[in-house]
């Protein structure tokens, strides 16, 4: 039985934000039409759904979940339902110690918990919707996200807050007791937005990777070129998925048959990240990456015009070197820089000549957010964002002017970093 | 197959294939302290009473399966043969049993108690792949289950809202239909206030006697078959109502008739005035 139990973060695993959730539900379960935005929604979690072996969430999030999701879904979660049906929705531990707004207090009077949960969704369900469903829009991204936690305390009550949280609040929380070596985010277009501009302002310090390539005896060229962010082929998973339907109430099942047909695609990425994980040097890190890329070259081969997904090589390295404290430094300061400073490589240096067997236990990774939906390829005037297009027109009835459009475009060009101007320098 | 055991208690409990007689411990324990003597919480364990044989009078299961934690037996009884537990099975179905009211009382009492924990739902459910901490979904009961620390901390259904609505789905189709089709009539476009309508009536359904046969159902009909169950609730079975509740179960089927917001207000709807004081209690209510 204790097999069945797990409670560390698995290989090739994704957070997913429940937001993202929500806008899905919202237009797939029918409850409203889709935005410009959407599309950017509907294709990050289709990559993240085909692509990740296990989906977790915060605890904040889920307890939210579970007090609003009947009030602003009263007739359904497609998305979450399927979600969760295929893979089940993990979080772990840690509760965000934010000071919360009470916006819901009762006496039980004899009510069970279930009960008393019930009644406050009957009570208060209106306002869950107006007050806590957000559907993505570019020109009002939200900074922070207003969560609802309930409690039952000494007194007999039933106490609901409000909490304010932002969505690294959530992702530190999760990547903080993550054993693996990276985590797959998936957000909306605004949120998504705020993390890409937080990563990508951390460049790794130079210094470091010098004492890490003569270290491990690899040439600084080949660890830097092994860093950062690279274009990685991907199937155009959505547009498959579009031109499948008659129905947009055809998604959960179709999704779910597209994810059990790409398993080889997730056994791939599983493979490489433990490798990395349990490689005792960062050669042999590297070598599992070629193999990796190996495989891909061969993957993409069939599709005619496969997206660009935006994936993030990463090194690893152990947790005795405090990395764990320059990575939480980073969470903290958002300036990996600066908690790079932190790494003891004197440490490093000890153990390497030790040969010690403890070298591969406990690590932690340098980065952790794994892969990006390559945003501007998506809104390029690409055949797939045509096509997709096309399907929208079909399945939900709604049509994007130029000026929606430019909208999505202005606030890529405007407010998020441009990655792949990167990786072309 | 049989077995024979010396000591006499009235309990017998799995061994191997068979059934061998209880410890001497657990001779004369309660039904409470049975479970509790063999490591189960109240709420793990599921009782049922046979009517079929005159040997085995009880059957103690794993809640949600067939796994059987003891077996109560007249005094005389020294053995259980295959033919005796079959006979006092005969008419017990897993599936028929566990209806969804039984199924939610069960998960709430595990979650007021704190009694259900991840390792015992996912062996009795054949949950894979789960965690102390998540959603997931149990196929078996077709209810998605939330776990904090462990435990079971709260369930939800497919179509999210109802619970109350959910066993009369079950229980009784057509009643539900009548029900849905009200709520649906008058509150067009509205999921929230409809389903939360559908959840209210069906609770009435099952508080009030006789259900659907209840004797003042046509003094509640309305629009030639449709039926307001939380209103036969209200006015003959005591059960409290404030104006602004009664508003919004009735809405788009009430007239105010008098009531100009500093005094009582008379609302109309069907067969009877419903006086309100002007701190919105309900005073009292006539016949038209």
């Amino acid at each position: 039985m204790e097999d069945l139990i797990q409670d560390t973060v698995n290989y090739n695993s994704a957070y997913i934000s429940l937001s993202l959730l929500d806008e899905l539900d919202y237009c797939l379960g029918g409850y409203g039409k889709p935005t410009p935005e959407f599309i950017f929604s509907l294709n990050t979690f289709v990559e993240s759904f085909i692509g990740c072996s296990e989906f977790y969430t915060s605890l904040d999030e889920l307890n939210h979940l579970s007090l609003t999701a009947p009030a602003i879904f009263p007739t359904g979660r497609p998305i979450l339902n399927m979600l969760v049906r295929e893979t089940g929705l993990k979080f772990v531990s840690g509760v965000l110690e934010t000071p919360g707004r009470v916006i819901y207090k009762v006496n039980r009077e004899g009510k069970s918990k279930k009960e008393a949960e019930q009644e406050f969704i009957t009570e208060y369900g209106r306002k869950l919707k107006t007050d806590y469903f957000i559907q993505s829009d570019v020109s009002k991204p939200a900074t922070k996200l207003p969560l609802v936690t309930g409690e039952f305390n000494d007194e007999d009550e039933f106490i609901v807050s409000e909490v304010q949280t932002s969505s690294h609040d959530l992702i530190s929380n999760l990547i903080s007791v993550s054993n693996t070596s990276t985590i797959q985010t998936t957000l909306p277009i605004g949120l998504y937005g705020q993390q890409v501009n937080e990563i990508v302002k951390t460049p790794y310090s130079i210094e470091a990777l010098e004492k890490l390539s003569k270290l491990h005896q690899v040439q600084l060229e080949n660890l830097l070129e092994s860093l950062g962010y690279h274009y990685l082929p991907i199937p155009p998973f959505t547009t498959i998925l579009l031109a499948q339907l008659d129905n947009i109430d055809q998604i959960p099942a179709k999704l779910a048959q597209l994810r059990a047909d790409f398993q080889e695609l997730r056994e791939h990425f599983i493979l490489l990240e433990r490798q990395i994980q349990e490689s005792p040097t960062i050669r042999e890190q590297l070598d599992a990456r070629k193999a990796f890329n190996s495989f891909w070259t061969t993957f993409v081969k069939k599709y005619v015009d496969p997206s660009h997904r935006l994936l993030h090589n990463h090194l690893d390295v152990f947790q005795n070197a405090d990395l764990d404290k320059s990575a939480n430094t980073f969470l903290k300061s958002h300036d990996l820089k600066d908690g790079l400073k932190e790494i003891n490589f004197a440490k490093i240096a000890g153990k390497i000549l030790t040969h010690s067997m403890d070298w591969f236990k406990d690590r932690k990774v340098i980065n952790r957010f794994k892969g990006l939906t390559n945003i501007w390829e998506l809104f390029q005037n690409s055949t797939n964002i045509n096509q997709q297009l096309k399907h929208f027109e079909r399945l939900f009835v709604v049509s994007f002017s130029n000026a929606e459009l430019k909208r999505i475009h202005d606030f890529i060009n405007n407010k998020v970093t441009n990655i792949p101007k990167k990786i072309s320098t | 197959m049989s077995y024979f055991n010396k000591a006499a208690t009235d309990i017998f409990i799995p061994d191997g294939n068979g059934f061998r007689q209880a410890p001497v411990e657990m001779s004369g324990l309660s039904f409470n302290d049975c479970i509790t003597f063999l490591g189960y919480h109240r709420d793990q364990v599921m009782i049922l009473f046979s009517s079929q044989s005159d040997k085995i009078t009880n059957i103690a299961f794993e809640i949600f399966t067939r796994n059987i934690v003891f077996i109560r037996t007249n005094k005389k009884i020294t053995f259980i043969a295959d033919r005796d537990l079959k006979k006092a099975l005969t008419g017990f179905s897993v599936t028929k049993y566990y209806t969804s009211g039984e199924i939610k009382n069960i998960l709430e009492s595990g979650i007021e108690n704190e009694s259900l924990t991840v390792d015992y739902l996912a062996s009795v459910l054949k949950l894979t792949n789960v965690s102390r901490n998540g959603m997931f979904y149990a196929s078996r009961i077709k209810t998605y289950l939330y776990f904090t620390n462990g435990l079971l901390s709260n369930f939800l259904y497919d179509d999210g809202f109802s619970t109350g609505a959910k066993e009369l789905k079950q229980v009784n189709k057509t009643v539900y239909d009548i029900l849905a089709r009200a709520a649906y009539k008058y509150r067009s476009g509205d999921d929230f206030g409809a389903q939360k309508e559908i959840n209210i009536q069906s609770e009435a359904w099952s508080a009030i006697p006789n259900a659907f046969g209840n004797e003042f159902i046509p003094l509640h009909t309305y629009d030639g078959g449709l039926v307001n169950l939380h209103m036969i609730r209200v006015c003959h079975y005591g059960h409290p109502i404030t104006r602004l509740a009664f508003q919004e179960i009735n809405y788009g089927r009430y007239q105010i008739i008098s009531g100009n917001g500093t005094g009582d207000v008379v609302l109309r709807l069907g067969h009877f005035d419903y006086r309100f004081s002007n701190t919105g209690n309900l005073i009292e209510f006539k016949p038209l």
